[in-house]
């Protein structure tokens, strides 16, 4: 718990970002004896700091610094300095995330070949199989816990919220609903209890029944004495030498002071915004676009996902509080069927929010207020929500950018997360709120 | 730098104790029935600085944005949010400005549809309609986020409003009514569960 690395030591692994990318090769790294420095924005988060409270916890976790929303998206308006909901601090968006745990599908792997070129989107194949990941989806399924045939832990039970919502599926003729798989313990696995169904998924799980790098990858990496989590070092820099490898991350700590960590090695974990960021913000005489960006695709094609909810009031109570956040979903639609009138697929999850959020979420924009708004929330208790996630498209000009003058606390330029819709997510959104 | 995305106020937090004025308020809306135009007791906003009308005006203003009965959100609790702002306006010029010239433009747009001020806008959706043409403005989102934070995140309201709050207070509700309804079809069973994963 207490290894302290030297700043001048140069036989690091330098992290940048202690959620699943970072925390989870933190402790990879730290097993096998290889010692890494994880920088990581936020402050040092634990089990004990988790509460029940949708707005406490949204305060306390979130990534707050500034940022832009443009683009022809909803965000833009409705949040226009909050792009994305995530977390700052020991454990990333691991806190956060609501514990899906789905695989890519098949026909994912190969949606050019199988659609061929679509207008306005950067659509290619991987270079891989579903096969070939398997095994690593295996594994990774087996380290979080994750319900389902790889570690033959039960799929959760379901809660009124889902029962509405299979019923309902059911009477559409749909078949494919399930209460996973989720990273949620449905039995004691890993040291870790079985979910209680207390809900506030997305606010941090209070009983450690949900996966997250804050109380099993970090933790472990830093037993082993191999690792340090350093919170509150916000990356600003990576530095290289002459030969163009990296040599060096400057941060700011706590106190707002500028560090320089030796490294051997750095991996960037941030997040979809803050990587790209980084390596923009890490440009040099020698690299003038920006770090491990020959390319020209660093920030492009930033994904979020096609996302709706959608909240019904039922004629008998529901208590959508009572239960996960999320578990529970229906794929009939997650396949690639253009003959729909879009391509690839959405599925109808659980979306179970408490009254403080749904006040909001139920109408997020200027307009989420009124007469009809306050009797719909009256009636809080008949509630039950859905989530409509389907795949967006990748589209260049979708990305992260830096403001050309204004900056934050550090001096560096603010992102700018553009998002705007490709006309297939308009065509699929309207297939699903019609579903 | 910071987003200006709205912070809700820190909890837990007492709740703040009902002061003379706040009485007065009450008891002289209570008795007046709208607002509008009534001479309230110089005590009840008395201090406030802008001025007695606006102050009346901003609780219409409240009450029309989350509008409930008061068994569910009693004239106290939109009054102490009103109050909250008024305090806020003492200490900031900011503020004082926003919501004096908010509710001046308020009330030209009330005159100019109705003939007279927002409050003496006698029918609800009437009122809805005019704050309609306002709400994107810095001015009644301060009352929309007051509202979110004020009402529907307090938790001496959720019981009316049949929200259950924190789940650790049962110590989740695996135990307590998680499937509990009885008018839909059950899931399935842990037997049914288990040989969904099975290989």
């Amino acid at each position: 718990m207490t290894t302290k690395f030297d700043l001048d030591d140069d036989s690091l692994v330098v992290i940048i970002g202690s959620g699943a990318g970072g925390g989870t090769l933190a402790n990879e790294l730290a097993q096998k004896g290889i010692k890494s420095v994880v920088l990581e924005a936020g402050p040092r988060f634990g089990q004990e700091d988790i509460v029940n409270d949708e707005w406490t916890m949204f305060n306390k976790i979130s990534w707050l610094d500034k940022r832009i929303s443009a683009g022809e998206w909803h965000g833009k308006r409705n949040h226009p300095t909050l792009p994305a909901w995530i977390v700052k601090g020991y454990g990333g968006s691991t806190i956060h995330w609501a514990g899906v745990a789905l695989r890519f599908q098949e026909h994912e792997f190969r949606m050019r070949t199988l659609n061929g070129d679509i207008p306005g989107a950067s659509v290619a194949d991987w270079p891989l199989t579903l096969a070939e990941l398997a095994p690593y989806y295996e594994a990774a399924e087996r380290k979080m816990g994750v319900t389902g045939k790889t570690t033959g832990m039960p799929h959760l039970p379901w809660h009124n919220s889902f029962r509405v919502l299979a019923e309902g599926a059911r009477r559409m003729g749909y078949r494919d609903i399930v209460s996973g798989p989720m990273a949620i313990n449905s039995v004691e696995n890993d040291g870790r209890p079985a979910c209680q169904q207390y809900g506030f998924c997305m606010s941090g799980c209070m009983v450690g029944a949900k996966w997250s790098t804050m109380i099993t990858e970090l933790p472990r990496a830093e037993a082993t004495g191999k690792c340090e989590i350093r919170c509150d070092a916000m990356a600003l820099k990576i530095e290289h030498d002459a030969t163009g490898k990296v040599t060096a991350v400057l941060y700011a700590d706590g106190a707002g002071n500028i560090q320089r960590q030796k490294a051997r090695l750095v991996c960037v974990a941030g997040n979809a915004i803050e990587s790209p960021r980084l390596l923009l913000n890490s440009a040099s005489s020698m690299f003038p676009d920006g770090l491990a960006n020959s390319s020209g695709q660093v920030g492009r094609n930033y994904m979020t996902h096609n996302s709706a909810g959608v909240f019904a009031e039922l004629p008998e109570k529901v208590h959508m509080n009572r239960g996960t956040t999320v578990a529970g979903i229906i794929s009939d639609e997650a396949r690639n069927d253009p003959s729909r009138g879009f391509y690839a697929g959405y599925r109808l999850e659980i979306l179970a929010l408490g009254l403080p959020f749904l006040s909001v979420f139920l109408n997020p924009s200027a307009s989420g207020w009124g007469r009809e708004h306050a009797q719909a929330l009256e009636k809080y208790a008949y509630m039950s929500g859905t989530w409509i996630c389907g795949e967006d498209l990748p589209q260049a000009g979708n990305g992260i950018t830096l403001h050309p003058s204004e900056t934050d606390q550090h001096g560096l330029p603010v992102p700018i997360v553009t998002k705007t819709p490709h006309i297939n997510e308009v065509n699929m959104a309207a297939h699903a709120y019609e579903q | 730098m910071s987003t200006d995305h709205p912070r809700a106020p820190s909890r837990p937090q007492p709740a703040r104790r009902l002061s003379r004025r706040h009485f007065l308020m009450t008891t002289a809306v209570a008795a007046g029935g709208a607002v509008a135009g009534l001479a309230l007791p110089v005590a009840a906003w008395a201090n406030d600085t802008i001025g007695t009308a606006r102050a009346d005006t901003m609780l219409r203003v409240m009450r029309d944005t989350f509008p409930h009965g008061p068994q569910i959100v009693s004239l106290a609790t939109y009054q102490r949010l009103v109050e909250a702002m008024l305090d806020e306006a003492a200490a900031d010029e900011g503020v004082k400005g926003l919501l004096r010239d908010g509710v001046d433009d308020l009330d030209a747009r009330a005159r100019a549809a109705f003939g007279r001020p927002f409050t003496e806008v006698a029918e609800d959706y009437e009122r809805e309609g005019i704050l309609r043409g306002i709400e994107t403005t810095p001015f009644f989102q301060k009352f929309r986020w007051a509202g979110v934070f004020g009402i529907y995140n307090a938790p001496d309201l959720w019981p009316a409003l049949g929200y259950e709050g924190p789940a650790s207070d049962v110590g989740g509700f695996l135990h307590a009514g998680f499937s509990d309804i009885d008018w839909l079809p059950p899931g399935p069973s842990p037997e049914e569960l288990l040989a969904q994963v099975q290989r």
